[in-house]
C-alpha cells in the first residue's frame, strides 16, 4: 500500500550555485547493491568539485516542447546537501523512491536473492551515492503505472523511476529530470502471429497498462480495442491465454516479457519514440512542490554518468539481448 | 312345522334387519356403535402417534446423519478451497525454493476439496441450484491449478509474470469458486434447518395430544355409559385399553420432549459452533490470501489490503474478541468449557497484531520484516532510525506470518472438531429417545383396540 508518511513540507527552493563537477573517472563495471558494488560506486561517484561537460548522448526527447535542461551550478559533495529538498532528504537519512518490481532489465524485484535489480535501480542507486555517499540508503516503494504522478503529488516518494515516458503532456504539470533512456514504443505478439503493424490489430484486443503512454496512443487507432490492465505483467498473462492478440509497450518492457516467453516476437514497427524521465516534482503545487533542486542535482549526476561512458554502459549492459536479467550485475 | 320354522326365521330375519336399522336406539345397538367408533378411534391414535413418531425420528435422522454431514461435506468443500489458495499465496510468498510441506498441504487440499464436492454431487440432486454450483466448481477447479502451476513454474524461475498468475488465480478463486462453495453451503444449511424444525415442531405433539385426548375421552365416556347401563361398575379390558392408551400418549410426549431437548442440544452446543467457528476459520484463510496477494503485489492493492481486513473484523471482531468468535464463544460459555476457544483467540490476537504490523510495513514500503529484506539499507533503517517493523527478534521473517496463521488454523480446526464430537453425542441421543416410541406405540395402539373391541362384545353378547 502505498505509504502513510506525511507529507514532506519541504522549505522553498533555495538557490543553488552548482559548480558541475567534470568527471575525469574511469567507472569500471557498475555493479551495485552488493558490497563489491558499492566500493565501485563508492570510487566512481565521490568526485566533487570538477566541472562536468554538458550532456551530450542524451537525446531531446518532446518534439513540442520537452527537452532536455542545461545543468546549473555545481553539484554539491555527499552528505553537504545545500538546503532545499536535498538537505531534507539528507536530514531523513534515505531517498525514498517508486519503482516497479516486474520490469526485467529496469526494476526487477527478484524473490531468490531479495533484491532489486535493473537499470533504473543502479541509477537510484547511484544517486544514493551522490547524496549520502551510500547507494543503499534507499527506501523502495513498488508502485503501479497508474499511481507515478500520484505518489509524487502526496509527496510519498522523492523520485520516479519507473520507465516513465516524458511527454508535453505530462511536462505541462509534473517535473522530470532528462532522459536517462530512449526507446520505442512497439507491438509484442505471439511468434506465430501473422500481424505485422498495428494496422494488422483492427477488430482485435490489444493490451496496454493503465495510466501509460502506450495505452494514450492506442487512441490513434479506433479500430484497435484497448486491453487495459492494472500491473504490466497482467498483460503477458493475457497474451498466453490468448485474451489478447498482441501487447502494446516500450520496447524496453516488451523484451522484459520476451525473456520470460520465448514463443513471441517484437514487431519492428514502431509507434513511438519514449524518452525515460525520472519524476521528481509537481507543478500544480508552484514551485514548492517542483523540486527543481533535485531536478538539476540527479540531471548532474545523470551528467556525471554519461560523460563517464557510464550511463551508455548501463543501457547496453541491461539491455542487451544476452544479458538474463534475472541474475545479472552490469 | 315346516312353515312354523320357516315363519319363525322370516320373523328373526325381520328383527335382525330392524335390528340393524334400529342399532343406535337399542343398548346392544349402541355398544356396537361404540365398539365401531373406538376401535376407529384408537386406530387413528396409533396411526396418527406413530405417523409422528416416525416423521419426527426421520428429522432427527436427517440432522444426525443427512444433513449435518452434508452441511460439514459443504464447510469442508469451502474451506480446503479457501485454505488451498492461502497456502498456494503463502507458498509464493516465501520466494526461491518453495516449502515442501506447503506444496504437498495446497495438493492435499485440492484433492480434498474435489473428493468432497464429487461426494456431494450425488447427493444434492433435488436443488438446481447446488447442481449448478458443483457443476461451476467442478468445470473451475482445473482452471485455477493450471494457473497456480503456471505461477509456479514462472516464480521457479524467477519470472515476475508469476505474481501476475497468482493474482489471476486467486481472484478466480475468490470471485468465482468460493461463491459457488457458498451456494452449497447455504443448500445444505437450509436443508439442515429444515430438518432441525421437522425434528422439534411442536405442532406434530399437539395433533398427538389432541387425538389421544379424544380417544381417551370417548373410552371414558364409553365406560360412564356401561356403568350406567349395565350391572357391572368396571370393564376390566376396557379400563385396560384405557391404561394402555395414556401410557402410549405419555411414552410419545416424553419421547419427543426427550428428542427435542436432544436436538435441540446439538444445534446449541454443536452444529451451531461448528457453523459459526467453520464460518469465522473460512473469514480468516479469505484474510490470510488476500494479505498475502498484497504482500505479492507489495502495496499495490489496497481493495486486497480492505477485503483481508474485513475478513478479520468478521473473525474476531475489531480486538479479536468479538465477531464470530464471540459468538462461537459465547455457545461455548452457555454450554461447556470456553477455554480451546480462549486459547484461539488468543493465537488471533497475535497473529491480528501481526498482520497491523505488517500494514504499516507494507505503507512504509518496508518488506524486509514481513517477507523478504528488500536491500541491507532498509534493513538497518527498520531496526535504527525509524524503529518500525522489524520483527527479525520475534520469528524469522519468511515463516513467521504463515506460522502464526497455521497456528490459528489448527486451532480452529480443533474447536470445530470438538464441536462436531458433541453434535455427534447429542444428535445420536435424538435419534434414540424415540426409536422405540416408533414400534411400540403402534403395538400400544393395536392392544388398545383389542381389548377395546373385546370388552365391547362381553356386554353385546350378554343381550344375545
Amino acid at each position: 500500500m502505498i505509504g502513510r508518511r506525511q507529507r514532506r513540507r519541504l522549505p522553498r527552493l533555495a538557490a543553488l550555485a552548482l559548480t558541475v563537477a567534470a568527471f575525469s573517472v574511469a567507472v569500471a563495471g557498475c555493479a551495485l547493491g552488493s558490497d563489491q558494488a558499492e566500493r565501485d560506486v563508492r570510487q566512481a561517484l565521490v568526485i566533487p568539485e570538477t566541472t562536468m561537460a554538458p550532456p551530450t548522448t542524451v537525446p531531446a526527447p518532446c518534439p513540442q516542447t520537452v527537452s532536455d535542461v542545461a545543468i546549473q551550478g555545481t553539484l554539491p559533495v555527499p552528505k553537504a546537501m545545500p538546503p532545499g529538498t536535498l538537505q531534507t532528504i539528507q536530514t531523513r537519512g534515505y531517498l525514498v523512491v517508486g519503482v516497479d518490481q516486474n520490469s526485467l532489465r529496469l526494476s526487477y524485484y527478484n524473490p531468490s536473492t531479495q533484491s532489486f535489480r535493473g537499470l533504473e535501480i543502479d541509477l537510484l542507486h547511484a544517486i544514493a551515492m551522490a547524496i549520502f555517499d551510500d547507494p543503499n540508503a534507499i527506501e523502495f516503494k513498488v508502485i503501479l503505472s497508474s499511481q507515478r504522478e500520484d505518489v509524487i503529488n502526496d509527496g510519498i516518494v522523492d523520485i520516479v523511476a519507473d520507465a516513465m515516458t516524458r511527454t508535453c503532456d505530462r511536462d505541462q504539470r509534473m517535473v522530470f529530470t532528462n532522459a536517462y533512456l530512449t526507446t520505442e514504443q512497439n507491438l509484442l505478439v505471439r511468434k506465430d502471429s501473422s500481424v505485422t503493424s498495428i494496422d494488422g490489430l483492427n477488430g482485435k484486443h490489444v493490451c496496454a497498462t493503465i495510466g501509460s503512454t502506450s495505452i494514450q496512443k492506442l487512441d490513434n487507432y479506433p479500430a484497435v480495442h484497448p486491453f487495459p490492465v492494472a500491473a504490466r505483467t497482467d498483460c503477458l498473462v493475457a497474451l498466453q491465454q490468448g485474451k489478447v492478440d498482441a501487447i502494446t509497450s516500450d520496447n524496453t518492457i516488451l523484451q522484459g516479457f520476451q525473456d520470460q516467453d520465448p514463443n513471441t516476437k517484437i514487431l519492428p514497427a514502431t509507434l513511438e519514440r519514449e524518452p525515460y524521465g525520472m519524476l521528481v516534482g509537481s507543478k500544480p503545487h508552484g514551485s514548492k512542490g517542483e523540486h527543481q533542486d533535485l531536478a538539476n542535482f540527479v540531471n548532474g549526476v545523470l551528467a556525471q554518468l554519461d560523460h563517464a561512458g557510464k550511463l551508455s554502459a548501463l543501457q547496453t549492459c541491461w539491455l542487451a539481448p544476452a544479458t538474463d536479467p534475472r541474475t545479472a550485475t552490469c | 312345522m315346516t312353515t312354523a320354522t320357516s315363519a319363525r326365521s322370516t320373523a328373526v330375519g325381520r328383527a335382525r334387519l330392524r335390528s340393524v336399522w334400529q342399532w343406535p336406539t337399542t343398548t346392544p345397538g349402541r355398544l356396537s356403535a361404540a365398539s365401531f367408533v373406538l376401535v376407529l378411534a384408537t386406530v387413528a391414535f396409533g396411526a396418527a402417534a406413530t405417523g409422528e413418531a416416525a416423521a419426527r425420528r426421520h428429522g432427527a435422522d436427517e440432522v444426525a446423519s443427512g444433513a449435518e454431514p452434508l452441511l460439514v461435506e459443504a464447510t469442508g468443500v469451502y474451506s480446503s478451497l479457501s485454505d488451498a489458495d492461502a497456502t498456494a499465496t503463502t507458498t509464493f510468498l516465501t520466494g526461491g525454493l518453495e516449502p515442501h510441506d506447503r506444496t504437498q498441504r495446497y495438493l492435499d487440499d485440492v484433492r480434498t476439496a474435489s473428493g468432497r464436492v464429487a461426494a456431494l454431487s450425488q447427493e444434492v440432486g433435488s436443488s438446481p441450484h447446488a447442481r449448478d454450483a458443483i457443476q461451476a466448481i467442478a468445470e473451475k477447479l482445473p482452471i485455477y491449478t493450471g494457473l497456480i502451476e503456471t505461477a509456479r513454474a514462472d516464480n521457479a524461475q524467477g519470472f515476475p509474470v508469476g505474481a501476475a498468475y497468482l493474482r489471476d488465480a486467486s481472484t478466480m478463486m475468490q470471485d468465482e469458486i468460493l461463491p459457488r462453495a457458498l451456494v452449497l453451503y447455504e443448500t445444505e444449511a437450509s436443508r439442515l434447518d429444515d430438518a432441525y424444525r421437522a425434528g422439534t415442531s411442536t405442532g406434530a405433539s399437539a395433533i398427538v395430544v389432541a387425538t389421544g385426548l379424544a380417544l381417551l375421552a370417548l373410552l371414558l365416556a364409553v365406560q360412564v355409559y356401561l356403568a350406567r347401563h349395565t350391572h357391572r361398575l368396571v370393564n376390566v379390558p376396557l379400563l385396560a385399553a384405557t391404561v394402555v392408551v395414556i401410557a402410549a400418549v405419555t411414552w410419545v410426549l416424553v419421547g419427543f420432549g426427550l428428542e427435542r431437548r436432544d436436538l435441540a442440544d446439538a444445534q446449541r452446543s454443536g452444529s451451531d459452533s461448528v457453523q459459526l467457528l467453520s464460518a469465522a476459520r473460512i473469514n480468516a484463510l479469505h484474510a490470510e490470501s488476500s494479505g498475502n496477494l498484497v504482500l505479492v503485489a507489495r502495496g499495490r492493492d489496497v481493495a486486497d489490503q480492505a477485503a483481508a481486513d474485513a475478513a478479520l473484523v468478521k473473525v474476531g471482531g475489531s480486538d479479536g474478541r468479538g465477531g464470530l468468535l464471540g459468538e462461537a464463544r459465547a455457545v461455548a460459555e452457555r454450554t461447556g468449557s470456553t477455554s480451546g476457544i480462549d486459547a484461539l483467540m488468543a493465537d488471533l490476537r497475535t497473529y491480528l497484531t501481526l498482520h497491523a504490523q505488517i500494514k504499516q510495513d507494507e505503507s512504509d514500503g518496508n518488506f524486509n520484516g514481513t517477507t523478504v529484506p528488500v536491500t541491507p539499507g532498509a534493513v538497518e533503517r527498520a531496526v535504527g532510525d525509524r524503529a518500525v517493523g522489524n520483527r527479525a527478534g520475534r520469528c524469522e521473517p519468511p515463516d513467521c506470518q504463515a506460522a502464526v496463521a497455521d497456528q490459528v488454523d489448527a486451532g480452529f480446526q480443533r474447536e470445530i472438531a470438538a464441536a462436531q464430537g458433541r453434535f455427534d453425542r447429542s444428535a445420536s441421543t435424538a435419534t434414540s429417545a424415540l426409536a422405540r416410541a416408533w414400534l411400540a406405540v403402534p403395538l400400544a395402539a393395536l392392544l388398545a383396540a383389542i381389548l377395546v373391541a373385546y370388552g365391547l362384545q362381553l356386554r353385546i353378547k350378554e343381550y344375545r
